[in-house]
């Protein structure tokens, strides 16, 4: 199992160096021009593309920082706000600046993600 | 105002801790060069409307707003919550992709290309493409990897115009490249009918415009097939 696991991950090898090339281009373009977001934007669309095509996990720190409806980079306090709720179970609010869009990530005591479990780094 | 200019710097934002600093400088870590108030004045520009844009500077017309005035909370809308990612056509009526042409400058480009480069490195090592059967390799992973921010130049096409122009890749569609060349200028070139030429470690890989019409992000998933070559 672990010996197939590994063929797969050398396989995907490429579409993880162009998703992190376009990722960090993004960021390049962003910080280069930021009166123009339309080649960040499509950067990030081609790398979701990419992503979905080769059946790639993304990791949640780079998926959470992407507007899933205009695929803009969300940094705080240049494109977006992040705003800390307590009301019950406790999340932060994450809103888009250019569409307005709204992302809500829950930070319980009992909240973890799946990248966290060390179930998730075990070969079944 | 000098007290006011002293205010905004010092106290309102205190640096970072010095733990981070001296951690971040061990890592080799910059300072990110972004300037605030430039991001600020295009945001605003972008979003406001025009009458309350002042005509010469670039500060906003100041409007009374009464506090003590109650409003109203709204319902939290379930039905806008439903719809979360923009169909192709909204996109392309809402032009979240479309590159102005207007304002674009080579310069701005160039770190993009600097970057494209390593990444170039990373993917086809300069050392693997020294025998010819290497190079056939090579070829399979160039149709696969990225060419936004790559080099090219425009060998041959139907069109006489469009022979020769050389720039940063900005876009490829899947019918079209768009280039920013050394003189400002952002360029639309078909893939139809033109054969485009990168330059890869000493080598020049030629490009055949019309068995390449795949989108950006489909192409390193599709299967390429060798055909004829076909005539301009």
């Amino acid at each position: 199992m672990g010996k197939s696991a590994k063929q797969k991950g050398l396989g995907n090898k490429e579409a993880y160096q162009r998703i992190n090339y376009l990722y960090q281009a993004a960021h390049l373009c962003l910080q280069q021009s930021p009166s123009n977001p339309e080649m960040c934007r499509f950067y990030i669309n081609t790398m979701r593309s990419v992503a979905e095509k080769h059946v790639i996990r993304m990791h949640p720190e780079i998926k959470r920082s992407i507007c899933k409806k205009c695929c803009m980079l969300l940094l705080p306090g240049i494109t977006s706000i992040s705003r800390n709720k307590k009301k019950g179970e406790r999340y932060t609010v994450v809103s888009c600046l250019e569409c307005g869009s709204v992302k809500r990530f829950p930070w319980g005591k009992n909240y973890q993600l799946w990248v966290e479990k060390p179930a998730a780094w075990q070969p079944s | 105002m000098a007290d006011d200019k002293s205010c905004t710097e010092e106290t309102l934002y205190s640096g970072l801790s010095p733990s981070i600093v001296s951690h971040g400088s061990k890592l080799g870590l910059q300072a990110r060069s972004m300037r605030q108030t430039d991001v600020v004045k295009s945001y605003l520009k972008r979003h406001l409307p025009a009458n309350r844009l002042m005509a010469n500077e670039d500060n906003i017309s100041r409007r009374q707003v009464h506090l003590s005035r109650t409003v109203k909370k709204k319902k939290f809308d379930l039905t806008s919550q439903k719809k979360k990612k923009l169909t192709n056509r909204e996109r392309k009526g809402m032009k979240v992709f479309k590159i102005p042409k207007e304002n674009q400058s080579y310069s701005q480009q160039l770190p993009l290309h600097q970057a494209w480069k390593q990444y170039m490195e990373e993917v086809i090592p300069s050392s693997s493409v020294s025998s010819p059967g290497a190079v056939q390799a090579a070829c399979q992973k160039v149709v696969k990897a990225e060419l936004q921010g790559g080099m090219l130049t425009v060998q041959r096409s139907k069109c006489p115009s469009y022979v020769g122009v050389c720039g940063i890749v900005m876009q490829e569609t899947r019918h079209t490249f768009t280039f920013i060349t050394s003189s400002d200028k952002v360029k639309c070139v078909p893939k139809e009918n033109s054969i485009f030429a990168l330059e890869l470690h000493g080598h020049i890989f030629t490009i055949h415009g019309s068995h390449f019409k795949v989108k950006a992000g489909e192409r390193s998933s599709k299967k390429f097939k060798s055909k004829p070559t076909t005539d301009l």
